[in-house]
């Protein structure tokens, strides 16, 4: 009787894992995040637009800078990154892959160093919400520095059809969210942001 | 006997001289052709037409005069311009522009559509392109003809070329340039004659008060910046939100792109920039206008199936999918859909934020449309 309890448990566990892994994006807990919030950018597309807009929309302030350095964080405590290399983006704002790697990395240890000093108070999100158009090799270079250090990956799937991000999430750890329309980043903010935003 | 013989001469030498005409007349008939644009039926919608000329005299009885569709509400509102073959060797553009002619009715403010932009670029097709002059668009009633025409104005309109361009901000640019109306914005009422078109646009955006300006693009399917939106600055958000409710509500999937700032010259950034309106350009991938193309032809246009872009696709080497759904290719009525469909969200989002001077429209068929009834169902018999 005890054997057949725990084979049921062990059962009910092994299906739970399974269906998990499957519908991940409906399973995955969505952490809070605290305000003030930044949106900036990880290789200068013009994504982080998406991020800013949707988060107003929610009537939530942000502070958006795609080009904020680590020196000018101040207080924030929520960063969101729109990952996604853009050519054009960073040939305007004067500045090559390796600055951009460089400027995220210092954000990045910053941040680090905040959450072991202050656990649950700071959050990093990296989204990809550009699909097919922000992959390739200069949109890796942003990938590579900010998908395996975040708190939450969030991917439309147009853009992990290799499943490229539910390889960095497995291997990092890392809760991953695949959306299958960009607009639905909007459901994400706003179970994120939940304490801040009025009904 | 020499009586004869003067007959015989007087009678070969006219029938040399009417050979001669004959020649001359097919001749010159055959070289003008190309300056009949394809014809375009003003639909239950248009209100009134009008010249690109009445707001810019420079402009008058050039090739770079053309013709303008005015579809007007009822109620006052504001102003929506669209731009249709600015570059014309991007037939998509010039047939959205044509089903916006023939479809829309206009509620409320009023939507000005250009289907020429640049009407003498429509003229000729890119040498050593092998471009197909015309392509032709199955309807109901049988087929539509249209005119495939060449990126840079017509070098019979404007000639020479300078050595390098040097645009009113400074830029300076390869010679070529002058010739392509999106680097020339915002133009020169005294420049030449892709720079004066510039200007006579200006002129229609400053006249008649305009707020938004769709510019309607192709791009070659290997080019980084093609399936988007490029947005200037100032109507980043508007952008942002037709994006998301493109690819949510109408399966559109298109991206946002930066607005290059330093390069000068482009609509969007120049309208922007010189005017009150708000100004985005659209793009959708153009098999026949990209080097990696095989065989050019009408089907090529129309079809936009090709061997070697799907290689190309396999090999991850594009960023537009080839395929959608079981659909292969990039066929104009799909790439025709989605434009319309994107003029029609915009325009949603537009009102959204601008409710003090809506623009709102309605019979504009959606990519779904399209796909369904055929894109000939929305020509109506010229
Ligand atoms: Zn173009």
């Amino acid at each position: 009787m005890f054997a057949k309890k725990k084979f049921l448990v062990f059962m009910v566990l092994v299906m739970a894992l399974s269906i998990g892994s499957l519908v991940q994006a409906e399973e995955v807990e969505i952490p809070s995040g605290k305000l003030p919030i930044l949106v900036t950018s990880a290789g200068q597309s013009p994504d982080d637009n998406m991020i800013r807009v949707l988060a107003t929309r929610l009537g939530l302030e942000v502070k958006h800078d795609p080009l904020i350095t680590v020196d000018e964080l101040g207080d924030i405590k929520t960063i969101l990154f729109a990952i996604g290399g853009s050519a054009k983006g960073l040939g305007e704002a004067g500045i090559d892959i390796r600055d951009e790697e460089q400027r995220i990395k210092e954000i990045l240890d910053r941040m680090d160093e905040l959450k072991e000093e202050e656990p649950g108070e700071y959050l990093v999100v990296g989204f990809h919400i550009g699909g097919e158009g922000r992959r390739g090799d200069l949109s890796q270079r942003s990938i590579d520095a900010v998908s395996p250090r975040v708190d939450l990956l969030v991917v439309w799937e147009e853009g992990n059809q290799d499943g490229l991000f539910t390889r960095i999430a497995e291997e990092n750890g890392i809760p991953l969210i695949i959306l299958e329309f960009v607009r639905d980043t909007q459901n994400v903010l706003a179970e994120m942001f939940a304490e801040y935003i009025e009904n | 006997m020499a009586k004869t013989n003067g007959s015989k001469n007087l009678i070969s030498t006219a029938v040399i001289i009417i050979v001669l005409l004959v020649v001359v007349l097919v001749g010159r008939a055959e070289f003008s052709k190309p300056y009949e644009l394809c014809k375009i039926v003003e639909g239950p919608g248009v209100t009134k037409t009008g010249y690109l000329s009445d707001y810019f005299d420079g402009l008058k009885g050039t090739p770079g005069d053309t013709k303008l569709y005015f579809l007007e509400g009822e109620e006052p509102g504001g102003t929506l311009l669209v731009f249709g073959g600015l570059h014309p060797n991007e037939p998509a553009g010039l047939l959205a522009a044509v089903v916006l002619i023939e479809n829309t009715q206009v509620d409320v403010g009023r939507v000005i559509v250009i289907p020429h932009t640049n009407a003498s670029a429509f003229t000729y097709t890119e040498p050593m392109q092998a471009s197909p002059p015309f392509f032709e668009i199955e309807t109901e009633w049988g087929s539509r003809t249209f005119r495939y025409g060449s990126r840079l104005t017509s070098p019979l309109h404007q000639y020479p070329d300078p050595q390098a361009y040097v645009h009113p901000s400074g830029m300076l640019l390869s010679g070529g340039e002058v010739r392509n109306l999106n680097r020339v914005f915002p133009g020169r009422p005294d420049g030449l004659l892709t720079e004066q078109i510039a200007w006579g646009l200006m002129e229609l955006i400053w006249q008649e008060d305009v707020d938004m300006v769709i510019d309607i693009h192709e791009a070659r399917p290997i080019n980084p910046v093609v399936n988007c939106i490029m947005a200037h600055p100032d109507i980043i958000d508007i952008a942002s939100f037709a994006i998301m409710d493109l690819g949510a509500d109408y399966g559109v999937p298109i991206r946002l792109e930066p607005s290059p700032e330093r390069l000068r010259g482009i609509t969007h950034r120049e309208i922007g920039d010189h005017s009150d309106a708000l100004a985005v350009i659209l793009e959708s991938p153009n098999p026949a206008m990209d080097a990696l193309r095989g065989p050019t032809n009408a089907d090529l246009v129309v079809y936009g199936q090709d061997e070697f872009f799907k290689r190309a696709s396999e090999a991850g080497l594009i960023r537009v999918p080839y395929f959608e759904g079981d659909r292969e290719g990039f066929p104009i009525d799909r790439r025709v859909g989605r434009h319309t469909t994107t003029v029609m969200v915009l325009t949603r989002t537009y009102n959204e934020f601008h409710f003090d001077k809506p623009i709102e429209f309605h019979g504009v068929p959606t990519k779904d449309d399209i796909i369904e009834n055929g894109l000939g169902h929305y020509f109506l018999r010229p």
